[in-house]
């Protein structure tokens, strides 16, 4: 293996640390429901959906990112402009 | 909470109105949503259609998609706390009292209330085209209380829960107040000691 090279399951450190404040948000959110909202069907049914928006959305971005092998690996070198001033985008 | 034990529940203390926010704010929210969704989608679909080689990078690409899966979890996060924010500021009306529940964001939360009985003056408020077509506004009670007013905001119907609690704060005074002759002579020296 190279010395510069990373592999690209580093590129989805920023997706799980959002993932994680997500779930906390949603803790947060049930709990504030089932502690001071007022008891009844709205407010059972408001967790319910809670709980299946964020696996449908945890599990949607989690199956389109799980299309990638991330125990590969990359080198930032040939990220970086070339000397002939040709961009690594090719746009 | 449960409305059948209300924080410092009187004796035959009944719940009349039970006011939210109005639906507008709903749709304030899924609107605002859905045009956070929408960005990121046109977007991506503008590079798809001009076949953008940045798409098919080896590495820009998973970063691309994981940054698009984060930002998805973050407008979730955002539009369920705004409903958390919804849901949670409510107006209790009893036959004794009024209930002010209000949340902002996830940890910063106000309850206060105020007896029918110290309601000095009540008044409703409807502004602008949206408020006057979808009859939403605000209801003001006036309290003899340093605090000024009491307020009911974007609740629907802001002059029919005027009436309402119109009427309930006059049949509280009815039930609570008693003259002097009602109380006969005991109430009477009661009411001025002094005498």
């Amino acid at each position: 293996m190279r010395m510069d090279a990373i592999p690209f399951i580093v590129l989805l450190i920023p997706y799980f640390f959002v993932a994680g404040v997500a779930a906390l948000f949603l803790f947060f959110n049930v709990f504030h429901l089932w502690r001071y909202g007022v008891e009844g069907t709205g407010t059972t049914l408001l967790i319910i959906m809670y709980v299946c928006l964020f696996a449908v959305t945890l599990g949607g971005t989690w199956l389109a990112l799980s299309g990638f092998v991330w125990g590969d690996t990359f080198s930032l070198t040939n990220l970086l402009p070339s000397s002939s001033g040709s961009s690594s985008f090719g746009l | 909470m449960h409305l059948q034990r209300l924080p410092n529940a009187r004796p035959g203390e009944q719940v009349i109105l039970l006011l939210h926010r109005h639906w507008i704010d709903v749709l304030r929210i899924f609107m605002f949503t859905t045009l956070l969704i929408i960005i990121p989608l046109f977007v991506g679909g503008t590079l798809v259609f001009v076949n953008a080689p940045i798409l098919s990078h080896a590495v820009f690409g998973p970063i691309l998609l994981s940054l698009l899966g984060a930002y998805l979890l973050i407008v979730l996060s955002v539009t369920l706390t705004e409903i958390t924010d919804y849901w949670l500021d409510v107006w209790i009306v009893t036959n004794e009292r009024i209930i002010n529940s209000e949340q902002h964001g996830l940890f910063n939360r106000v309850v206060s209330e105020v007896h029918l009985n110290q309601i000095q003056d009540i008044t409703s408020e409807q502004r602008g085209l949206l408020g006057t077509f979808l009859t939403f506004g605000n209801v003001y009670a006036q309290t003899a209380a340093e605090r000024e007013r009491f307020t009911f905001k974007n609740i629907d119907n802001p002059d029919t829960v005027k009436i309402h609690i119109g009427e309930l704060i006059t049949t509280c005074k009815t039930t609570h107040h008693h003259t002097p002759e009602e109380m006969g002579p005991a109430g009477s020296q009661l009411k001025n000691p002094s005498t």
